[in-house]
């Protein structure tokens, strides 16, 4: 599923910011967890797996594919169908409903909404009642939920998940780790989760572990 | 339940900021109304005047203002110049340059509309049919206008007075009275609102007004001497006598001769100045109207930031969003222009009610001018226009930065 060697990248204009992997893999199924401390470069690893943006050195290669030779159109429609990508933020569309969120999916991806599936979703996130419920209704561990439903919609290979714990209360967090499993199961997809959160560690007792050193942020 | 797509998703957006979208559709609507009535309303003014003015190459009057004589002549709008000898009439006629002369003699009229004494040339002039009834013969024999005769409910065989002067209200003619033979059709002219009646009609109004006994020969040859007409509608016989005819009746008679086509012109130079002015101010709104959607939009957009990175992630590339903003600067603006069309018509037949109590002009709220196309192609260039920044700016959001801060 997942394959890093020599990973180097540094933002343009931050000549001090280096991330680097030398070697990571993960095979098709199997969860990991991103480990460190803020700022140390967590979130840009997320990017890179997801295409949103290229290697300057090493070997990326997610579901088969070497990230560093697709082509930016490629790499959208790479992106659409092959990674669901969980931001910090929960990021739902305050002007769609509940189940527009979920549809915004396809639409994204240039397809038609598969209304079976958005249901299902619905049902798994236990919101089949919110479905036109607007996103300032609903509770912080709700919204996060409907976001996963929405990464999961296109039935990825492979979640990408940053923080996705953060805001959420005990519940609310075991909740949000219990779906992403059980959707990543149901579909034999892999869960890369980048978190500080140490509830997320407890609750992936089997997923490899990447941990990314303060050093990989400020280098000097 | 449906499938999002560009529109939909667009139409949602904009409904999310109810007040936003309220104030562009508002600012934009005001100017396309502005816009739209103006062009209607000033093509319809010009159609009809050049409805009016058909055919008549020339009209000769008394000596005074040229416009006053077509205006009270051609358009009935104003009052005449004052009154010419019945002999010009012949003189005229005689003149090998002319091919026609209809005679007409004004003064009176009934309930605002205009009595014109006349030929049925007149009313052939036009293209008017009777759809009831027959053509004036006799004195105080009347055929109505179409206009006329369906706002004063006036039918065959009714009778009417006419009053002195142009404008309601003035003294009655109580001595002699009208009597209505025949009702005409339609025309879409100045014909539709006038009391058509023989030149003598109107003789005889004063002649018994005045006590004149029509028995007695010697008075009735006085008075013969004495006829008048108000206004002659020349017809040219050759191209010519555009250059001649003018200049020989303005030099040479009492008569004052003026032309059609050259008064209207002036005219509209002139209306064209207060045109330009509603058009200048509808420029303006226009143009408030763009910049109030293009603050809109960016503004909005610099919250979307975030949704539009999610759609990136969710596999959107960076057209999709550029068209998404695109579309909602389009719908804006055109659907403000939809507003804004349905309302400058609906003001036009607001005071086309208003000018048809008046018995003045005849415009109506729903003729489209062929310009006011132009308006369609304003409107979704406005819209492109304000769009068109934070579109490019959606278009070049950045994934990465957007999602870490």
């Amino acid at each position: 599923m997942l394959q890093i060697t020599h990973l180097n990248f540094r933002y343009p204009g931050s000549p001090n910011a280096l991330l680097s992997v030398p070697a990571f893999s993960l095979a098709a199924g199997a969860h990991a967890i991103i480990l460190g401390p803020s700022g140390c470069g967590k979130s840009t690893l997320l990017h890179l797996m997801a295409a949103i943006l290229r290697p300057q050195a090493g070997v990326l290669r997610v579901a088969d594919t070497e990230l560093g030779a697709l082509s930016a159109h490629a790499a959208d429609a790479w992106r659409g169908s092959t990674i669901g990508f969980l931001p910090q933020k929960f990021a739902l569309v305050p002007s769609l409903s509940v189940l527009e969120n979920l549809q915004l999916a396809a639409y994204a991806n240039g397809r038609q909404a598969d209304m079976n599936r958005a249901g299902a979703l619905l049902g798994a996130i236990g919101m089949a009642d919110k479905a036109n419920a607007k996103p300032h209704q609903l509770s912080q561990g709700q919204q996060q939920r409907v976001a996963i439903a929405r990464a999961m919609f296109n039935r990825p290979a492979l979640l990408l998940a940053d923080e996705p714990t953060a805001n959420l209360d005990d519940d609310a967090c075991a909740a949000a780790i219990r779906l992403m499993l059980g959707q990543a199961s149901e579909g034999g997809a892999s869960l890369v989760v980048a978190t500080h959160d140490a509830r997320v560690v407890a609750a992936l007792p089997t997923a490899h572990v990447l941990r990314l050193g303060a050093t990989a942020q400020e280098a000097a | 339940m449906n499938q999002l797509n560009a529109f939909s998703l667009a139409v949602k957006s904009l409904r999310h900021k109810p007040l936003t979208t309220s104030i562009n559709l508002l600012l934009m609507a005001i100017g396309i109304a502005m816009m739209s009535f103006v062009l209607s309303a000033s093509q319809q003014l010009q159609d009809g005047a050049l409805r009016d003015a058909q055919g008549i190459d020339l009209v000769v009057g008394a000596k005074g203002s040229p416009l006053q004589l077509i205006l009270s002549s051609v358009y009935h709008i104003d009052i005449p110049t004052g009154n010419i000898p019945l002999a010009a009439q012949a003189q005229l006629a005689q003149n090998r340059m002319v091919k026609k002369v209809i005679p007409l003699a004004l003064g009176d009229s009934y309930e605002g509309f205009r009595i014109v004494g006349t030929t049925p040339d007149y009313v052939a002039h036009y293209g008017g049919t009777l759809t009831q009834g027959k053509m004036f013969e006799a004195p105080l024999q009347a055929v109505l206008g179409a206009q006329v005769a369906a706002r004063t409910g006036l039918g065959l065989g009714g009778s009417f007075t006419g009053a002195h002067g142009l404008a309601r209200g003035g003294e009655t003619h109580g001595d002699a009275p009208f009597t209505v033979i025949g009702i005409l059709k339609p025309t879409g002219t100045v014909l539709d609102r006038l009391v058509l009646t023989p030149v003598t009609s109107v003789w005889r109004v004063h002649e018994i007004e005045h006590g004149i006994d029509v028995n007695d020969v010697q008075e009735k040859a006085a008075m013969d001497e004495e006829r008048e007409l108000t206004a002659l509608l020349v017809q040219y016989a050759s191209p010519l006598a555009a250059a001649m005819l003018p200049r020989m009746i303005n030099n040479q008679t009492a008569l004052q001769a003026a032309q059609p086509a050259f008064e209207s012109a002036k005219l509209f130079r002139i209306l064209g100045v207060g045109v330009d002015v509603l058009r200048g101010i509808a420029v303006v709104m226009l143009v408030s109207a763009a910049l109030s959607m293009f603050a809109a939009l960016y503004n909005a957009l610099e919250e979307r930031r975030t949704d539009m990175a999610i759609l990136r992630t969710l596999g959107a590339p960076p057209v999709k969003l550029l068209s998404l903003l695109l579309t909602e600067g389009l719908i804006l603006a055109l659907a403000g222009a939809a507003i804004g069309w349905i309302a400058g018509h609906g003001a036009l037949a607001l005071v086309a009610g208003m000018l048809a109590e008046d018995q003045q002009f005849a415009l109506s709220g729903w003729i489209v001018a062929p310009d006011e196309a132009w308006l369609a192609l304003i409107a979704a260039g406005i819209g492109i226009a304000a769009a068109l920044l934070p579109a490019v700016r959606a278009y070049r959001t950045d994934i990465a930065t957007t999602l870490a801060h």
